[in-house]
């Protein structure tokens, strides 16, 4: 009884000063010094020796004791995973592509690495932006691609305003990115909570059909299942501003809301893509359930998602802190070191269950803490 | 045994987590503190890439039809 | 694996060639033990997922010897990892199929 006491008070103190480093990161990270766009952009001449702002999208270059420009800069942005892609793009006076730079990017790297790597942009240097642009998609990165691809037809607009005075139609919506993927989020969401709740003959049956269905569609299909980088998403507000992809999110916001509601989690047994991968491989191997109880093991999953938060915020750039093995699982995109964590956890999975459902995954301190604070609010209503 | 494997997993996976986020740390200090462009494409006459050809088979034509003024 | 020592890599080698003839001799006595009731297509299906799994672990080594060190990593944890799915998968298969204790 008096040790409850003693862990709930530890609890409840955690509790706090999780929030309170949250709000510190948050704050920290709008007094830092952000980038500093016109000095990346003075980077991008070409020809010129000086820079003119003209407005707060396009910039001149103009060679020194001369008035006329001699090429123009102009700044556009799309709408990513974790935020907005900031490009700029270098035209000659005629009207041609001469440098394309991304400037930021909230995207995870590696995913805007294989966009790089696919040459998009050098495909499209030496182009005239009088000309539509024809763009290559790269597949398994799609949310990447579109960001870049709007952020660079947006940074055409001003320089194409200024030389030929042709207003390029801007029809690109920040609402049309919800596809038939969220749709069926949200149907999964609620058949797994009506599988939750049955007492059918068959539930075990019904429970595998849709981890497997989730696999698939989730996974192996969309990977759009969510993470640790889309906490911090959710978190930071960054959604506000338009997403590339709300699969995730939404799936995150449900099942939140879902926990608060009723005090069940209905994702991890039901939905999750990679829980249902490591059940396949548990009924491959001879498995058993294994838990470690120390103290350490359960503290250690919340310190790492908090100092993950905490990270995502400072930095403004959720999309770059996530540790799970689920991008290079079901996208096979991610860096080498998650590479060897997907690789070991599937090993292990034949042999323990549910290895990393057991170990590090994010999803249980935040169902912990969800949990805990609605049971002590709860308790603080009751006594008044 | 399969406690003790648990146990190996665990701890590998945390130093490797660990190492991960404090690569990206890393990675990102350096990039605000260089303020440079995360990547940076430029057009080149000389270049062998995608962009060369297109390039080349424009000027081809010109060519060709130069040429054929000059031998006329 | 380690083209640069004239010690290390003969001995790595020599020591995946002993694991070789260490593995050969004891798996028969090991499938008797657990009374798998191996016949020759069983022993075929073994035998290439055996021979799989050392060309990977081959393969792997020497693209790392080559300082091919991405590529080295990237074929030791796909292809390996599927192989040690796929040998679960057969012992899986292997134990199913036992023959019925007489």
């Amino acid at each position: 009884m008096y040790s409850k006491k003693r862990s709930d008070s530890r609890k409840k103190v955690a509790s706090i000063v999780s929030v309170i480093l949250l709000l510190l990161s948050w704050y920290a990270g709008s007094t830092r010094i952000t980038d500093n766009q016109s000095g990346m952009v003075e980077q991008l001449l070409i020809k010129g020796d000086g820079l003119n702002q003209i407005d707060d999208r396009l910039y001149e270059g103009s060679i020194a004791n001369n008035l006329s420009p001699v090429e123009y800069i102009g700044l556009g942005s799309g709408i990513g995973y974790g935020g907005m892609t900031e490009v700029a793009v270098t035209v000659s006076l005629l009207g041609d592509i001469q440098r394309i730079a991304v400037l930021s990017s909230k995207d995870t790297s590696s995913y805007l690495d294989k966009v790089i790597q696919s040459n998009l942009m050098e495909k499209l240097l030496g182009q005239n932006i009088k000309s539509s642009f024809d763009i290559d998609g790269v597949s398994g990165a799609t949310v990447s691609t579109n960001a870049l691809t709007e952020a660079i037809k947006r940074a055409a607009d001003p320089v194409s305003m200024e030389l030929f005075g042709i207003n390029r139609v801007e029809n690109e919506k920040s609402s049309s990115h919800f596809r038939w993927l969220d749709l069926m989020a949200i149907a999964m969401f609620m058949m797994a909570i009506l599988v939750n709740k049955t007492r059918h003959q068959q539930k075990s049956m019904f429970n595998w059909a849709m981890l497997l269905t989730s696999m698939c569609v989730f996974g192996f299909y969309s990977s759009s299942l969510f993470s640790s980088s889309t906490m911090g998403i959710l978190i930071s507000g960054a959604w506000l501003s338009g997403l590339g992809n709300y699969t995730s999110i939404i799936l995150l916001s449900m099942v939140i809301l879902y926990i608060i509601a009723t005090n069940k989690n209905v994702y991890c047994n039901t939905l999750c893509p990679f829980g249902a991968t490591q059940e396949c491989l548990a009924k491959l191997g001879n498995t058993k359930t294994i838990s470690l109880t120390s103290g350490v093991f359960e503290w250690f999953p919340r310190g790492l998602l908090l100092v993950t938060l905490c990270l995502g915020l400072y930095y403004r750039n959720p999309a770059s802190f996530s540790y799970e093995p689920f991008g290079i699982m079901f996208g096979m995109i991610g860096s080498m070191y998650l590479f060897v964590l997907t690789a070991i956890t599937v090993v292990t999975s034949l042999v323990v269950k549910r290895p990393w459902c057991r170990t590090l995954c994010p999803m249980n301190p935040m169902t912990d803490f969800i949990r805990f604070n609605r049971q002590w609010i709860k308790s603080i209503f009751k006594k008044r | 045994m399969r406690k003790k494997l648990l146990f190996v997993f665990y701890i590998v996976s945390a130093m490797i987590v660990c190492v991960h986020l404090g690569l990206r740390v890393n990675y990102l200090t350096q990039l605000e503190a260089s303020n440079t462009p995360l990547f940076v494409a430029t057009y080149s006459d000389n270049a062998t890439g995608p962009q060369a050809r297109v390039k080349d088979s424009i000027n081809y034509k010109e060519w060709a039809e130069k040429y054929e003024d000059q031998t006329k | 694996m380690f083209p640069q020592s004239t010690l290390l890599d003969p001995l790595f080698w020599m020591v995946l060639g002993a694991i070789q003839v260490l593995v050969f001799t004891g798996a028969s006595q090991w499938a008797k033990e657990y009374q798998l009731g191996m016949n020759w297509w069983k022993w075929a299906i073994v035998g290439f997922w055996w021979l799989s799994f050392i060309l990977t672990i081959a393969g792997a080594f020497t693209l790392l010897g080559e300082n091919e060190g991405n590529a080295g990593w990237y074929v030791l944890g796909f292809v390996g990892t599927l192989l040690v799915i796929g040998g679960a998968a057969i012992l899986k298969v292997l134990v199913l199929l036992k023959p019925n204790p007489q």
